[in-house]
């Protein structure tokens, strides 16, 4: 596949991204969601390919997980591919990762891939350093397995590699770091101080990770980064959405963080004790921007009366149609429902009726049947406001 | 609601009736069946809920028949505060007219008296307790519910401050309906349950078969790395075995070289040790030679002695055969001599014996020439008669036969006595026969018959025709017996008989003769007999003239048979020295050929055994010339020191060929190949997995499986919290339905227990202390009387009938005093027995202290025992 060799003058522009994962889906969102999701993240790359054109990059490497797996569906794959042909100045290199190794299902193989794949397009599929322009060299460490038992970059890197200034190294990787995941055993974490030994010896210049969704500078050198995700992909990330600009000029270097990202997931957590604290809720719900875009985990902790559960009920619902996706996390969640005799003051039952109301008041206590006992009062109130 | 008085008028068969009822206690209405008790309640319907304008079949099935009149009813009623008269007519000059007596009074007409009785019914009245308390025979087999708004009423009244009102009602009416949204009625969970469950399964198996697809293809990419590997190492170890497999070649190629060298050195080693055997064989030929030339020579010297030691023997044997040949001549003509004795013995006998013979023959021939001429006049004599035993037979029958007819003939003709006195010729019959004195003559006349005196006298006597044919018969039988003895020649009976017996004494002569002719011709003619005598006389002759004068010819054939035996044995003697003579010639000749031959042969042997002798000498001189003995051994000694140096070389050659192994080198390159082989199928094989691994990946990949699951996992994740939530929901309307029904089930109990009390007060009066109901709301399930429990529906239709009426006055009293409703009984009671009918009479007289009971009845005696009744009695109908 030939693309135009760049040559550099002094310095050198690059557009650093990752883990796009395209193809991926959540099960928390709705159809409709899902469906915009999937655009917005075939859309970042249209973003991604404008940003590196205005700032100036000559390439923009992707550190590994392109695809959210090789088993990707055709449509996600030539849309990918003609967003990425949208800038053809500006050359997209590709990193398999650990979604998306080089093995033999490989999509950078797929016969759609290999069809359809624009000039501007290139997979990094060897260790062999590759010349991306005059001075400037890119050492891949492909993965071509999904559990590698090696330190990739560590393989990819040439032990005699010699100390270079004319050259421009620029290692792309994709894995965990063992200085953020001390506690792993992954024998292919990446070995974080061995790169800053090389980039301090003048053997490399630059070491673009993928895998982490969250931009993060790894290490003391300011030269190990993680790009982070372009469009987010769950709560957990702290710094998603984002790509960066690297910029070498000699022996300086500079990234800088742009935000690429369209979507949000939030989380948000909430005491509630009454009213006041659901029009509370609903108020902070409300003030949020963006908010078909936006992702909202709720943690709602507290105690209400049917009424109020009623009333949260209403409001969760409204937000959920205005929201992508509102979920109460349960994990977090301890909402406990306690009819309150206001609850059916409005309504002063009587007879067979109120005996019935006391019954199942009483099983609220009781841990084997006060969930089904909640339900039933929730019901019961519902009914009852049918009924008034 | 009371009803006082009701007033019929042109009204089916009534003309014109009032019927006044109290307003407590009971009101017996009798009257017959045809005067129309029962109209009186469905009048009381027609007025209240029929406005006069209707046409309608109710309405026009009340008018009376053949009366243009309109049928009318009045009623005088009390209904909660209101006291009112009410009357109507229909379909003539229809009206309605109301008069309201209290509280306030009114009056009213036509449509608005109607709607004015309407407004004050659905203020004061129970409808459907007004149309529950009404007891018609045959509701008795259905037991009604008393689900009554008033009875209601009066048991929330009952149940004072925990009532449940129409509110609860509408909640309990919401429960069960949103409990029906997921629950069915029977309590089994609603079809959409199920459906929402199965959805979940079947994302959960598309998830699973997703994933189960994925990690095939997960196992698939592992398995071509694997074959990768595989593929890499096998073609390293080709890549070392090929090495491997040209240096071998290297060393065959050097062993092949070898093996070459020992060919060839084999080779001259063949033709040094076929050097050998030449020569060798060669001195063995000539040995061979000498051999047979010294055997040669000793041979003819064996041949020379045999025929020297032959030669004396030979004359020996010849002198000795002839000497038996001369003994045997003598032998052979003393035999011969002998024999000639013998011969003319035999001939000697032989001549005697034809003496004999000839003899014999002789005395044969002249008895059969004897006997021929007795055969010749016995032949004669029997042609000279012809008589025979059949032909004397028939004579002697026809002479029998003319006796018995001269017998009849003389019995059946006239006896004719001719006497005379003197003599006197008397001619009779033409016969002169001469009488004498007194001689007489009879004769029968069986002919015409004359007797004639000459001269004197001549009688002729006719007979008649009887005598006739007997006469006719004689002459018949007389000419048959004539005619037989002619045919054979003969004159008489007694003729023929001696001519018989001459035949048959000729033919004994005959057969005689003819028997000797055959005993003495034998089988023999008389001719040849003849001829055999003549030749055996010439043979004799010609024997006696042939044999010599002596010796003497013997006496006869006793003594020549005695020489033939004699000569015999002679001869028998002298034969057996001839053949011993005979032999000892033929042992003589014997011995005398073997000599001869031997003779013979030792001399040809020793001819032949020089002869070779020679030509041995001969060959052996030749051999000698071209290559003599000496020369000979000298090639051998030659020969065979070649052969060791050639075996020397071949040992070397061999033993260069033993060390570099070729049996080994070739296991090796033949393991070799098939290793190479083997691997190279591995390698194959591999490939050709790898490339359809490839090829199935690449078309599982262009699937999106993993895009697949994502929305698999998601659609799984919404049907499996629609379906948690759907069945959350469920849960809560089952437990609030539950809650609920419990405790309406034991408001009902509390709420129905007066009803039940007033009814099992009621009961107990007509069925005894043991008497009591379960209610189910507020309807009656079942009765228990005596321990023993029944639906209702089981019980007797008496048993249901009295219950249903209890049921009602129980429901009436509690009412009362609410208004309430009448208690109206249409001709009940039909099936209660007389024990019964006093209590129920003492029951229903309980409850008309608090409510108004009308019984409608044709027989009043049934209600006799109803204490404070008051009995109205319709009147007949006008017409």
């Amino acid at each position: 596949m030939s693309h135009p060799l760049v040559t550099f003058c002094d310095v050198i522009r690059f557009l650093h991204t990752s883990d796009w994962q395209l193809g991926m889906t959540r099960r928390f969102l709705g159809p409709e969601a899902q469906a915009r999701f999937g655009d917005a993240r075939i859309e970042a790359l249209r973003t991604l390919g404008r940003l590196a054109h205005q700032e100036g990059c000559a390439f923009v490497v992707v550190a590994g997980d392109v695809y959210e797996s090789n088993h990707v569906e055709r449509q996600v794959l030539v849309r990918s591919l003609e967003a990425m042909a949208a800038t053809p100045e500006v050359t997209f290199y590709l990193l398999p990762g650990n979604h998306d190794p080089l093995d033999a299902s490989s999509v950078f193989r797929s016969r759609t891939f290999v069809e359809h794949v624009p000039s501007n397009v290139v997979v990094l599929d060897s260790t062999t350093p590759r010349s991306v322009g005059e001075g400037v060299e890119l050492i891949a460490a492909p993965w071509t397995s999904k559990r590698p038992l090696v330190d990739l970059i560590a393989a990819a890197i040439p032990a005699d590699l010699p100390p270079s200034d004319s050259t421009v190294r620029i290692v792309v990787g994709h894995g965990a770091a063992d200085l953020l995941a001390p506690e792993t055993s992954d024998p292919a974490v990446i070995d974080i101080r061995s790169l800053e030994a090389r980039i301090e010896a003048g053997m490399i210049h630059y070491v673009a990770l993928g895998d982490r969704h969250s931009t993060t500078d790894v290490g003391s050198s300011g030269r190990i980064w993680y790009s982070g995700a372009p469009e987010p992909t769950d709560f957990v990330e702290t710094d998603p959405a984002n790509a960066l600009v690297v910029e070498i000029d000699g022996p300086e270097l500079n990234v800088t963080s742009h935000r690429v990202g369209t979507w949000r997931f939030l989380r948000s957590d909430h005491d509630l004790t009454g009213a006041t604290d659901i029009e509370s809720l609903s108020r902070r719900l409300d003030a949020i921007d963006e908010k078909h875009r936006t992702v909202l985990r709720l943690s709602l902790v507290g105690q209400l009366g049917l009424a109020e559960y009623a009333r949260l009920q209403d409001v969760l619902s409204h937000y959920q149609d205005l929201f992508a996706a509102v979920e109460v996390w349960e994990a977090t969640s301890d909402l406990v429902v306690l009819p309150a005799d206001a609850d059916f003051a409005h309504l002063p039952l009587a007879g067979f009726a109120r005996a019935a109301l006391d019954d199942l008041r009483g099983e609220l206590a009781q841990p084997a049947s006060a969930e089904v006992a909640r339900d039933a009062l929730g019901l019961l109130y519902r009914l009852t406001g049918a009924a008034s | 609601m009371k009803l006082h008085r009701i007033v019929l008028r042109n009204y089916r068969g009534v003309e014109a009736s009032t019927v006044e009822i109290a307003g407590d206690g009971v009101t017996i209405i009798e009257g017959r069946n045809e005067v129309g008790k029962s109209s009186l309640a469905e009048a009381l319907d027609l007025v209240l809920s029929v406005p006069d304008s209707s046409k309608s079949s109710r309405v026009r099935s009340v008018q009376p028949v053949h009366h243009d009149v309109g049928p009318e009813v009045e009623v005088d009623i009390e209904s909660g505060p209101y006291r009112f008269r009410y009357h109507k007519r229909w379909l003539k000059r229809a009206a309605t007219h109301l008069e309201v007596l209290e509280p306030q009074r009114e009056q009213l007409t036509g449509r608005d008296a109607h709607q004015r009785v309407e407004e004050i019914l659905a203020e004061t009245l129970d409808v459907d307790l007004f149309a529950t308390l009404r007891f018609v025979q045959g509701d008795a087999v259905v037991m009604p519910t008393f689900e009554l708004v008033s009875l209601s009423r009066a048991l929330d009244a009952a149940a004072a401050d925990d009532r449940a009102g129409d509110r609860e009602d509408a909640l309990w009416a919401a429960i069960c309906a949103e409990r029906g949204r997921y629950w069915t009625p029977t309590g089994m969970p609603r079809g959409d349950r199920a459906d929402s469950a199965r959805r979940v399964a079947e994302a959960e198996t598309e998830v699973a078969e997703l994933l189960e697809s994925i990690r095939q293809l997960d196992a698939e990419v592992a398995e071509v790395a694997d074959l990768d590997a595989r593929i890499i190492a096998i073609r390293a170890e080709l890549e070392s075995q090929r090495e491997l497999a040209e240096k071998l070649g290297e060393e065959a190629r050097v062993t092949e070289r070898l093996h070459t060298e020992v060919e060839r050195v084999g080779a001259l080693h063949a033709a040094a040790i076929a050097a050998v055997e030449q020569a060798t064989s060669a001195a063995e030929r000539r040995q061979e030679l000498l051999d047979e030339v010294s055997e040669a020579l000793d041979a003819v010297e064996k041949y020379r002695q045999e025929a020297e030691r032959v030669a004396p023997t030979r004359a020996a044997a010849e002198a000795n055969l002839a000497a038996a040949r001369e003994a045997a001549a003598t032998a052979h003509e003393a035999w011969r001599r002998a024999e000639d004795r013998h011969a003319l013995a035999v001939f000697d006998a032989d001549l005697r014996r034809r003496e004999i013979e000839v003899e014999q023959l002789t005395e044969r021939r002249d008895r059969i020439v004897d006997a021929r001429s007795r055969l010749a006049l016995a032949e004669g004599t029997l042609a000279g008669i012809h008589v025979d035993e059949s032909a004397v037979a028939a004579i002697e029958a026809a002479h029998i036969e003319l006796v018995k007819a001269e017998a009849a003939a003389k019995a059946g003709a006239p006896t004719i006595r001719v006497e005379a006195f003197r003599s006197l010729p008397v001619e009779i019959d033409g016969v002169i026969e001469s009488l004498g004195p007194n001689d007489h003559q009879e004769y029968r006349a069986s002919e015409r018959f004359e007797v004639a005196v000459e001269g004197l006298m001549r009688l002729e006597v006719v007979p008649g025709d009887d005598a006739r044919g007997l006469v006719d018969r004689v002459h018949e039988a007389r000419r048959e017996l004539q005619r037989r003895c002619e045919a054979v020649s003969a004159a008489s009976l007694s003729d023929a008989r001696a001519l018989l017996a001459q035949r048959e004494h000729a033919q004994r002569e005959r057969d005689d003769s003819q028997a000797a002719i055959r005993r003495d011709l034998r089988d023999l003619s008389f001719e040849e007999l003849s001829a055999k005598v003549d030749r055996l006389h010439e043979r004799i002759d010609e024997q006696r003239r042939t044999r010599a004068e002596t010796p003497p010819l013997p006496v006869d054939l006793s003594a020549a048979q005695h020489l033939v035996d004699e000569s015999n044995r002679h001869l028998d003697g002298l034969a057996e020295v001839a053949e011993r003579a005979d032999r000892r010639v033929s042992d003589a000749e014997a011995t005398q050929r073997e000599v001869s031959e031997a003779d013979i042969t030792s001399t040809l042997r020793l001819e032949d055994a020089t002869a070779a002798a020679a030509r041995l000498e001969d060959q052996l001189e030749v051999a000698r010339q071209t290559c003599p003995d000496s020369e000979l051994h000298e090639r051998v000694r030659d020969a065979s020191e070649r052969v060791a140096a050639s075996e020397a070389a071949l040992d070397a050659a061999r033993g260069a060929l033993a060390a570099a192994d070729p049996a080994s080198l070739e296991v090796r390159r033949n393991n070799l190949r098939s290793t190479i082989d083997r691997a190279e199928e591995a390698l194959a094989t591999s490939t050709e997995r790898r490339i359809k691994l490839l090829t199935h990946l690449e078309l599982a990949g262009e699937q999106g499986l993993g895009h697949q699951l994502g929305a698999a996992e998601a659609e799984l994740e919404h049907r499996r919290r629609a379906y948690e939530q759907h069945e959350a929901r469920a849960r809560a309307a089952e437990r609030l339905y539950e809650v609920f029904a419990a405790r309406r089930e034991e408001a009902r109990d509390r709420y129905s227990a007066p009803f039940r009390t007033k009814i099992e007060e009621f009961g107990r009066i007509v069925f005894g202390p043991d008497f009591s109901v379960e209610l189910d709301g507020l309807r009656v399930r079942t009765r228990t009387l005596d321990g023993v429990t029944l639906d209702v529906e089981e019980l007797s239709v008496g048993a249901k009938e009295q219950l249903g009426i209890l049921a009602r006055l129980a429901c009436a009293v509690l009412v009362a005093a609410d208004g309430g409703a009448p208690v109206i009984l249409d001709d009940a009671l039909g099936w209660t027995d007389q024990r019964r009918l006093e209590r129920m009479g003492a029951a229903i007289s309980l409850a008309a202290r608090s409510c108004q009971v009308i019984v409608l009845t044709c027989m009043p005696s049934r209600y006799a025992s109803v204490g404070n009744a008051t009995l109205v009695t319709l009147d007949s109908p006008s017409r």
